[in-house]
């Protein structure tokens, strides 16, 4: 499978190389680099979407979670979906329409506070920073048990190659290249669960072994108090998520947008189907792994027929890919467009600002890469704590503030750094103090954000009328 | 694939048990680190067919736990399929009971053979050194042979590099050894012998003289779809732009930059 696999890699890292060059050529201005000229359509846009979600914690995490704990993780699934639903409601067609190019220029002119769009612009870059250490250190993982590269040499390659067609061509190469792992991941897990069906003999033996073994497997692992916080901070970390937000920004219009949640839904219904078909069908083959987040590694190295499993190896990678990718386009333009670009020199040209974004991105993507080598946590555990910070400081002001508009400016700056604050605070202090309750973090930090923007708000003066015409007139 | 053994030493240190447990307060750490445990280190397996009878010898070796493996009962479960009947002939650990004159008993559920081998019942137990042993167990499936279950510890596996070896005797002629699972090579005095990674939970020895293996149809399924996924893009694309054409920039935003 070796040879294949850097065929088939080779292949892939071609057709990269060839979009992201092709979108070089036709990116001329900062709306160009982020937003694609704002020429993307349902179905690309629906795959950029889901690969953009779709990351190492899926591939690695959720099927080392069904690998483990069975069926009833897949339930966080409708967690994640129900955030998109809120997301193509209340708040895509009004971010598209109000047609800016990065989540804090929403935040500043929303609520009519440049300092409220800066805030946002920093705990983005602190918060997806931190995001970028899981998937780094998925990849060197992955890298080290499958071709026993060593980490850092692992990592460097992703960012390397990551950070290459970033430069290049901004959201219209990712964009494309995107829709590629989209196909390349759906493809792959297509055929390979039928292969692992086939190898278990169908699915009535499997499923009564796995029962058997432990009927959590087939039934309830999860509480509905887990399930519950796990879909609450999946879900409204894809309402309020900016590296998803920004991508709505690079679509054609409001009903693209739609659609493209649509078949953003469909693909990552076809992909957590097959996970967990992947998971579950993997501990029948390997009932003893040495630990489940090599499932996939191990069932694609030595179930699956050599062109189909380096697809899957592939895919893998591409998931982290994809989603190194789209955080770098939103922390590299939180520098140049957020910052840069309003405090530091607001009179610089748009040549300048993409100079800036693309310095940026290269400084952004290696800082991550010395955490990862601490090994600070497991994949899925950081992936997991981080939809619980976004969610927190970005889901009230994002999604509330789109829909009320009594909402401030000194509300949305209370919402986002009360809400970070309190998910912090529980998460250091109360969870564990407070176990008895069972609540978690997400929780404290999402209605402590609520309960801020609402009451800072009603205390302050409104926003002006001015700015709030394009969301609510 | 011996990087993939060799390197996956790294997680043993940290490892959980395999028993999970729910999430609770600590919603993350679904697994309680379970030190004491000895590991699988290492699995010999043979197996011989005769017609629809594989009799199966295991040979099992643990590193890692606390206490001395013989020194507690060792459970074992198999995967197990239907139109088949399974019958321990001898079992035991070392350090712990012999298993006397009677082999251990097959436990049968749906899905499932269980088996346990006793522990420190005789008077070896506490022989062994901490840390290490060796269980032995030999059953025989009759019926249907084309999937063979293997019995596995419930402890998670120590991952060293190459230490599961299976063989087989006797294979059907014309086997095509890549198709079986796990990918088996012979070793030209007429045996089948596969070096997984990890131990697998069953063999499966497809019937011989199939027009198209899995692996080829599958290779090729998945190369067909992608294709069709593409072209199915660029034709959609094609309909797309033939139509009247959408104003590809949206209304322009209060955004410098946008405007």
């Amino acid at each position: 499978m070796g040879a294949t696999f850097f065929i088939v890699l080779g292949l892939y890292v071609a057709a990269l190389a060839g979009i992201a060059a092709w979108s070089w050529f036709r990116t001329r201005t900062e709306v160009d680099f982020l937003a694609a000229g704002r020429s993307i359509g349902p179905v690309v846009g629906g795959a950029v979407l889901a690969a953009t979600q779709i990351s190492a914690g899926t591939f690695v995490g959720t099927a080392g979670r069904h690998y483990l704990a069975g069926v009833s993780w897949a339930l966080v699934w409708l967690g994640v979906w129900a955030g998109w639903i809120v997301s193509a409601l209340w708040v895509a067609p009004k971010l598209r329409r109000f047609g800016a190019l990065t989540v804090p220029d929403y935040v500043a002119v929303r609520f009519g506070s440049r300092a409220a769009g800066g805030l946002a612009g920093i705990l983005i870059v602190v918060s997806y920073t931190i995001y970028l250490v899981a998937q780094f250190q998925a990849g060197g993982e992955i890298a080290l048990a499958v071709f026993g590269i060593r980490p850092l040499t692992a990592m460097l390659l992703i960012v390397a190659s990551t950070a290459l067609y970033t430069l290049l061509g901004g959201v219209r190469s990712s964009s494309y290249i995107e829709f590629l792992q989209t196909l390349i991941m759906v493809g792959a897990l297509l055929v390979a669960v039928p292969v692992l069906i086939y190898r278990v003999g169908g699915l009535a033996a499997p499923l009564r072994y796995l029962h058997s073994l432990d009927p959590r497997l087939t039934g309830w692992f999860y509480g509905p108090k887990d399930l519950i916080a796990f879909g609450i901070a999946f879900g409204l970390a894809i309402a309020a998520a900016p590296y998803e937000l920004t991508r709505f920004y690079s679509m054609r219009d409001e009903k693209t947008v739609r659609r493209a949640i649509a078949v953003c839904i469909g693909f990552q219904a076809v992909i957590g189907v097959c996970i967990l078909g992947v998971g579950l069908l993997t501990r029948v083959l390997f009932p003893i792994l040495p630990s489940e987040d090599q499932a996939t590694a191990v069932m694609a190295f030595e179930v699956l027929p050599p062109v189909v499993g380096s697809l899957l190896l592939v895919a893998m990678l591409s998931a982290i890919m994809s989603t190194v990718n789209s955080v770098l386009l939103v922390t590299g333009a939180g520098v140049a467009h957020d910052l840069y670009g309003k405090f530091v020199r607001p009179d610089a040209s748009e040549r300048r600002l993409v100079t800036v974004n693309r310095i940026a991105i290269v400084v952004l993507a290696l800082v991550p890469v010395w955490f990862a080598l601490q090994k600070l946590g497991d994949v899925q555990a950081i992936v997991v704590e981080q939809s619980k910070f976004i969610a927190s400081f970005f889901f009230v002001p994002v999604v509330v503030g789109l829909n009320w508009r009594r909402g401030t400016a000194a509300g949305a700056i209370a919402a986002m750094a009360g809400g970070f604050a309190a998910c912090l605070a529980w998460e250091l202090t109360g969870q564990t103090a407070f176990s008895r309750l069972g609540i978690d973090a997400v929780e404290v930090g999402v209605a402590t954000s609520l309960v801020l923007f609402v009451a800072v708000s009603r205390l302050t003066r409104p926003a002006p009328r001015e700015a709030l015409a394009i969301f609510f007139d | 694939m011996a990087a993939l053994a060799a390197s996956a030493a790294a997680p043993v240190a940290t490892a959980p048990a395999l028993e999970a447990r729910p999430a609770g307060a600590e919603a993350t750490a679904i697994q309680a680190p379970d030190r004491d445990s000895a590991r699988l280190a290492a699995a010999r397996i043979t197996i011989v067919l005769a017609g629809d009878t594989a009799r199966v010898e295991a040979m099992y070796r643990f590193a890692g736990g606390a206490s001395p493996p013989g020194a507690r009962p060792l459970d074992l479960t198999a995967f197990r399929l239907r139109g088949q009947r399974l019958e321990a002939e001898a079992g035991g650990q070392e350090g712990g009971a012999d298993g006397g004159p009677h082999p251990p008993a097959v436990t049968g559920l749906p899905g499932l053979w269980r088996v346990r081998l006793a522990g420190e019942a005789s008077g070896a137990a506490g022989e062994t050194e901490a840390g290490t042993g060796g269980a032995e167990l030999r059953y025989r499936v009759v019926g249907r042979i084309d999937r063979i279950p293997l019995f596995v510890p419930a402890s998670r596996t120590l991952s060293t590099g190459g230490r599961f070896t299976i063989v087989v005797r006797n294979a059907p002629r014309g086997l095509d050894p890549s198709s079986a699972f796990p990918r088996f090579e012979s070793d030209g005095e007429g045996a089948l012998v596969a070096r997984p990674s990890e131990l697998p939970g069953f063999v499966q020895l497809p019937r011989a003289g199939a027009p198209l293996g899995v692996g080829t149809a599958a290779d090729a399924g998945v190369a067909l779809s992608l294709l069709a996924g593409l072209g199915g893009w660029a034709l959609l694309r094609r309909r797309t732009r033939a139509g009247p054409r959408r104003g590809a920039s949206g209304p322009a935003g209060p955004s410098r930059s946008s405007a």
